[in-house]
């Protein structure tokens, strides 16, 4: 346990800590990535509609790393391999590819793939580790 | 002392069921291996490579054909052609030479004088030169190219003077399957003095053409003191060059997946690389359960 306690532990707080920092810096820029991303789409797309739709999107992207952060820090998903690594590649992936759409143009659905795969999986799975442990009282999935 | 003289590896097997964790991760990074190259070349949007350029000096070749159309205030132009209608110039010389000795003509310099009544004082001049342009290297291909040159001065003028390199110009790349004869009809005829609209836009219709680039004129002005013979002479000189021209064409099914090949290996090697030492790190530290197994080495 000591090669996972020394390397996936604190890889899953990295990612985690990174996909926030992307969220938050977006968040702040809501405006410019918004008329970014419908540039790309070449829509005559509205551009109040768009942020309304990026700022509720990230927001709750950001709550979702909170559960998981809750989850993570208490003690109930610290110690399940094989979720840490599925959690190191969304967050890893997901970190990387905001950051990259930040310096370039992508499409506005990206961010929902992203949000969809990257956020909204693992949190599901969180979600269940934490009802497992809390209510269940059961140590593994 | 003790040194090593012979050495075995051991194979480690880490084995799992199909419904498992395990094999999960195995298929999904062998997946990311095979798709993410793709994904990555497709992204960076030269992943077919449909088209290239290569550069060749074309075979030129003069065809000792020409049209030279003078316009004075009529609203008929004079000229003089080859084309058995009568009306040659009364001096054409040619001198093709090969520079670097590789059997294809480097310039061309054309001379033509001829004889115009002084009484009409030439304001502009059109010249028109057929010649037969190959390339043999990668594609083969032969037209009918023309040299096409026209200056237009506010002062009557006797002599024009041009200097010029001869282009290809491309509007698709060239199929290059097989030998290219489409555009080798000939251009000019007897009648192209009065059908120039026809000449001009079925030249211009073609997908490859020639025609000059970099060109420089010299226009000499009519001197006052003219002869009192009633004739004038009017003389062309021009100069020109064939550099080397880049050819756009369409590459072949094995050429693109050359390519494609030699983008998807590298960026699937490193993918590789970094998805062994997920996987060796995974399963060597049992963070996802496996059985392992020490294989015995047949070496």
């Amino acid at each position: 346990m000591s090669a996972y306690s020394n390397s996936l532990i604190p890889a899953r707080f990295l990612s985690l800590i990174g996909h926030m920092t992307i969220l938050i810096i977006i968040f702040w820029s809501l405006e410019e990535s918004s008329r970014k991303c419908l540039r790309h789409d070449q829509e005559e797309g509205d551009l109040i509609d768009q942020m309304r739709r990026m700022k509720w999107g990230v927001s709750l992207a950001l709550a979702f790393i909170v559960i998981e952060f809750l989850g993570f820090l208490s003690g109930c998903s610290m110690f399940h391999p094989s979720y840490a690594i599925l959690n190191i590649g969304c967050h890893g992936f997901a970190a990387i590819v905001l950051s990259l759409s930040l310096l370039q143009t992508y499409s506005c659905s990206l961010y929902w793939w992203i949000f969809v795969v990257c956020s909204a999986l693992p949190v599901f799975i969180e979600c269940i580790i934490i009802f497992n442990c809390l209510v269940l009282r059961k140590e593994s999935i | 002392m003790v040194y090593n003289v012979f050495s075995i590896p051991v194979v480690y097997k880490y084995k799992a069921h199909f419904w498992s964790e395990a094999s999960v991760l195995h298929l999904f990074l062998l997946g990311l291996n095979i798709v993410l190259p793709v994904v990555f070349l497709y992204e960076t949007k030269d992943m077919w490579k449909k088209f290239d350029v290569y550069r060749e000096s074309p075979s030129i070749e003069f065809q000792y054909r020409y049209l030279v159309l003078f316009e004075s205030h009529h609203s008929n132009p004079l000229s003089c052609d080859s084309f058995n209608t009568g009306r040659y110039c009364q001096e054409f010389q040619v001198h093709e030479s090969d520079l670097d000795r590789d059997d294809r003509a480097d310039t061309l310099t054309v001379k033509i004088r001829t004889v115009l009544p002084a009484s009409e004082p030439i304001y502009a001049v059109h010249v028109f030169l057929p010649i037969e342009y190959k390339i043999t290297t990668v594609c083969w291909f032969q037209m009918e190219g023309l040299i096409m040159t026209s200056y237009t001065s506010f002062h009557p003028g006797s002599a024009l003077e041009v200097f010029a390199d001869l282009e290809l110009h491309q509007k698709t790349p060239l199929p290059c399957t097989e030998r290219d004869l489409t555009y080798n009809s000939s251009l000019l005829n007897e009648n192209s003095k009065n059908e120039l609209p026809k000449l001009l836009s079925e030249y211009s219709e073609r997908n490859v053409i020639t025609r000059l680039a970099n060109e420089q004129f010299i226009w000499t002005k009519t001197s006052h003191n003219t002869n009192n013979s009633g004739f004038t002479s009017f003389t062309i000189n021009m100069n020109l060059h064939y550099p080397q021209h880049e050819i756009l064409y369409k590459t072949t099914f094995w050429q693109m997946i050359k390519w494609f090949l030699v983008q998807y290996l590298p960026v699937a090697a490193i993918l590789f690389l970094i998805c062994k030492r997920i996987r060796k790190f995974v399963f060597t530290n049992n963070v996802i359960s496996t059985v392992q197994m020490i294989h015995s080495s047949k070496y």
